[in-house]
């Protein structure tokens, strides 16, 4: 048997870790640098719009309303005079505050109830099912306007907590799916039988396994909250003047698309990047974690 | 001879892999299936016989590239375009796959599968004769009751009146050939002497052509007229069926010959006596499910020494793997008790149950699915020394390396994962991490019937070699027979949750107390045509 297995060894194994494969794929550079370029944009939106033209976003001129991309406006400017890139530039940490911070709290609460539902399944499972029922039950824009028009100052934040409290309960059940169909796994029952804690099932075996699916539907949820803010605001219940964000200037760049579309093409442009960039980052993450897309 | 019915020629096959790389499947096969004949093709898995039927119906994926010929009674398959296979497919070439509750629609009547397959191939009969068509091949493959069970739905029949329903539909256009993949092989021994029954009854009074793919030695020689032998996608001999096993050509048929297990029965010494491991007694199972309860263990008593092998051997639905699963508190136990080395089982507190299972290995059947796909193989082996020894380092790795080393694995392979391995090698994981935390008891649920015979049989071979040298009781859960005689001390045999009969291996297997065990040791397939034939004619005369 040992001349068997000698012969079907393969050539040495080569380091293979997330790292070393993750390096050798364009895509993750290409999504890491436009992540980057956002948060840089982020971080100092100030002189950067100052190195491109118009520094300050409230410096508007109405009698430029609706300027299509020119001299001293590289984007236009948009219904209000305003210049679109310095709007743009100054709602990125906004709308990147607000999509992450949503998707990230989402991702905690459907995790942790999503595991212990599917997990221990039973009354925990009964309960929390009827939970999540009745969060989608529940008409999210009611919910929203109700309890945002009761807040007495509506903060970036406030708005996130607001989207996050609505939008966990589609995650959570698909965590819950995946942990459940994990949790019947053969691996799972042998940790059982080797007498291994609940705790060290869950997130040595159990999670890591479930966590593809969900990782992907969370990445594309960024783009959805960034523009469900705008709902928000739209409908005055969501962020107010002076605050810049992408979804603001959607909301308001929709009435115009005729006239001047600009102002909607470049701030969905910027969502877009945003989106496509935290997806193909997901992706390529997910399957460098899976060793059977590493080798 | 007649001429063939199907001829398959010089048949090569390769897949196209999305990088670039082709990969050959099946190379240069060459076969021919009689009218009235039954041709085996067997070989292990990834010998291609699986590809070669498939091919005949065109069935296979896209990134595939067939050369050769394939003619069937005249009519060239290779290359034929969708309209020729449409034409051919289930008119007369029909095929009968592995699982038939997969190959059945849950949410339509059999009798409606049936129709619909006369519906497609048959437009010009009516909807009576369509009814009473659909009957009429019911009882042909002898499903009891054809009246009434055309309006069953698949979940309402076991699992051999459903593969018979499967063949039913096959038949319905009277194809001049049927293609059997594996047709037996998801099913119990006794339901598979009924089907392999069936097949040999259709081509003697059908005279259809059968091409029958399959991996059990026990089958070929059961109802095969000729055989192929294929390997890495290549005829290795091909012979008529008693040449074959009296006189094999190749190294390689000898070597697959020598390594089906074989019931004999011989005398091994006995294990000295030893203090009882596991005492079980009494034990009762019962799932509930909404309002229904099922018994699926039902007063079960057991008991194994140290040092000795009990085999646990019963049909689908028998309750052995439950058992199992009660001894290391993977089932609810309803009533009884289960006692592992002097500690109760069932009512312990959590503490002792867990430091319990410490001591209890287990290893599952399908290898793959019992090793988390995210760990190395190391990780996998040193996870149980880790959580329970609070071994880390260097003593953790060296640890690490004798297991691997015990169960005849290179040390350096620790740093791969599951499924860079074949499946042989993934069940010495599961054996390696069974026994790292030197287990008083281990349980071996069917830790072979995924594996290919070779395979199985070196595993068999470390098992037996580990266990003489560890000296832990094993409680062996298997449906094989021949296996459980190669390995057990003593045998226990269950039916619908009820212990039938239990003794010393060589009584049970050679004297049989009761009716029970006298049928499944008949319907056990034996790897001999001369004899499976004599009792295949005692049964008839």
């Amino acid at each position: 048997m040992s001349e068997h297995i000698v012969a079907t060894e393969a050539p040495a194994v080569a380091a293979r870790g997330v790292w070393a494969t993750v390096r050798r794929r364009p895509l993750f550079w290409t999504s890491l640098a436009a992540l980057g370029v956002l948060l840089v944009v982020a971080a100092f939106p100030g002189p950067i719009a100052a190195l491109l033209g118009q520094p300050d976003p409230r410096a508007c001129d109405l009698s430029l309303s609706g300027q299509p991309p020119g001299d001293g406006h590289p984007f236009g400017t948009d219904i209000q005079g305003c210049d679109v890139l310095a709007n743009v530039l100054f709602g990125t940490r906004t709308s990147l505050f607000i999509g992450l911070t949503t998707t990230a709290l989402c991702l905690l609460v459907a995790l942790v109830l999503g595991t212990v539902a599917g997990y221990f399944g039973g009354p925990a499972d009964r309960v929390i099912a009827r939970l999540t029922d009745v969060f989608l039950g529940f008409p999210f824009l009611l919910g929203a306007i109700v309890v945002l028009n009761s807040a007495p100052e509506r903060t970036p934040l406030l708005v996130a907590v607001v989207l996050a409290f609505f939008s966990w309960p589609t995650l959570a059940r698909l965590v819950r799916g995946s942990v459940r169909s994990v949790r019947e796994a053969e691996f799972v029952q042998a940790a059982h039988a080797l007498g291994f804690s609940h705790g060290r099932i869950v997130l040595g075996h159990v999670l890591p396994n479930s966590l593809g699916p969900v990782l992907a539907i969370a990445t594309t949820m960024v783009g959805g909250v960034i523009v469900a803010e705008s709902t928000l605001t739209f409908l005055g219940v969501g962020l107010v003047q002076p605050t810049i964000s992408w979804g603001l200037q959607l909301s308001t760049a929709q009435t115009y698309f005729q006239t001047a579309p600009h102002t909607l093409i470049f701030p969905s442009l910027f969502l877009t990047v945003t989106v496509v960039s935290l997806i193909m980052l997901g992706d390529i993450l997910r399957d460098a974690l899976d060793p059977k897309g590493r080798s | 001879m007649t001429p063939p019915v199907l001829s398959i020629d010089g048949l090569t096959v390769d897949f196209r892999t999305s990088d670039g790389t082709v990969v050959p499947a099946v190379r240069d096969v060459s076969l021919d299936v009689g009218a009235g004949e039954i041709v085996a093709v067997v070989g292990e898995s990834g010998s291609g016989k699986s590809v070669t039927a498939m091919s005949v119906l065109g069935l296979l994926p896209p990134n595939a590239r067939t050369a050769g010929s394939i003619r069937l009674a005249g009519t060239e398959l290779v290359g034929a375009d969708a309209a020729r296979l449409a034409s051919v497919r289930g008119r007369r070439v029909a095929m009968v796959f592995q699982d038939p509750f997969g190959s059945l629609d849950p949410v339509f009547t059999v009798g409606f599968q049936i129709r619909e397959v006369l519906r497609r191939h048959r437009p010009e009969m009516s909807a009576a004769q369509r009814r009473s068509r659909a009957v009429d091949l019911l009882r042909l493959v002898d499903v009891p009751e054809p009246e009434s069970r055309v309006r069953a739905y698949p979940h309402q029949l076991s699992g051999g009146q459903a593969q018979r329903v499967v063949i039913a539909m096959a038949l319905a256009c009277d194809p001049e050939v049927l293609i059997a993949d594996e047709p037996t092989t998801a099913l119990d021994v006794t339901v598979q002497r009924e089907i392999l029954d069936v097949l040999l009854r259709l081509r003697d009074t059908a005279g259809v052509a059968v091409l029958l793919i399959t991996h059990d030695m026990g089958v070929v020689a059961d109802v095969a007229d000729r055989v192929v032998v294929m390997r890495h996608g290549a005829v290795v001999e091909t012979q008529d069926v008693g040449p074959l096993f009296a006189t094999p050509r190749a190294t390689y048929t000898r070597e697959l010959l020598a390594a089906v297990p074989r019931l004999e029965a011989a005398h091994r010494p006995d294990p000295e006596a030893a203090e009882a491991v596991l005492t079980v007694e009494g034990l009762v199972v019962e799932y509930q499910r909404r309002r229904r309860t099922t018994r699926a263990v039902d007063g079960v008593d057991l008991h194994i020494a140290s040092g000795s092998v009990l085999a646990l051997v019963g049909e689908s639905g028998s309750g052995k793997s439950t058992i199992g699963k009660a001894v290391t508190g993977l089932a609810p136990v309803h009533s009884g008790s289960v006692v592992v080395d002097g500690v109760d089982a069932v009512d312990s507190p959590r503490r002792t149950l867990r430091a319990l299972r410490r001591r209890i290995g287990v290893v599952f059947q399908n290898p793959l699915g019992a090793l988390d796909p995210r760990h190395t193989i190391g990780e996998a082996v040193g996870e149980p020394l880790r959580v329970h020894r609070r071994m880390r380092g260097t003593a953790l790795d060296r640890r690490v390396g004798e297991l691997l080393d015990a169960v005849e694995l290179p040390g350096p392979w620790a740093g791969r994962f599951p499924h860079e391995l074949s499946g042989g090698q993934r069940q010495r994981v599961a054996i390696a991490r069974a026994i790292a935390l030197d287990p008083v008891l281990l349980v071996a649920d069917e830790p072979t019937s995924a594996l290919d015979v070779s395979v199985q049989a070196t595993v068999l071979d470390l098992f037996r070699h580990i266990q003489r040298e560890l000296r832990f009781a094993c409680l062996f859960i298997s449906h094989d027979l021949a296996v459980v005689d190669e390995l057990a001390d003593r045998v226990a045999v269950l039916h619908r949750g009820r212990l039938v009969e239990t003794g010393p291996r060589v009584d049970v297997l050679t004297r049989p107390a009761e009716d029970y065990t006298r049928r499944l040791l008949e319907a056990a397939p034996v790897p001999d045509p001369a004899r499976s034939r004599r009792a295949a004619a005692r049964l008839a005369g």
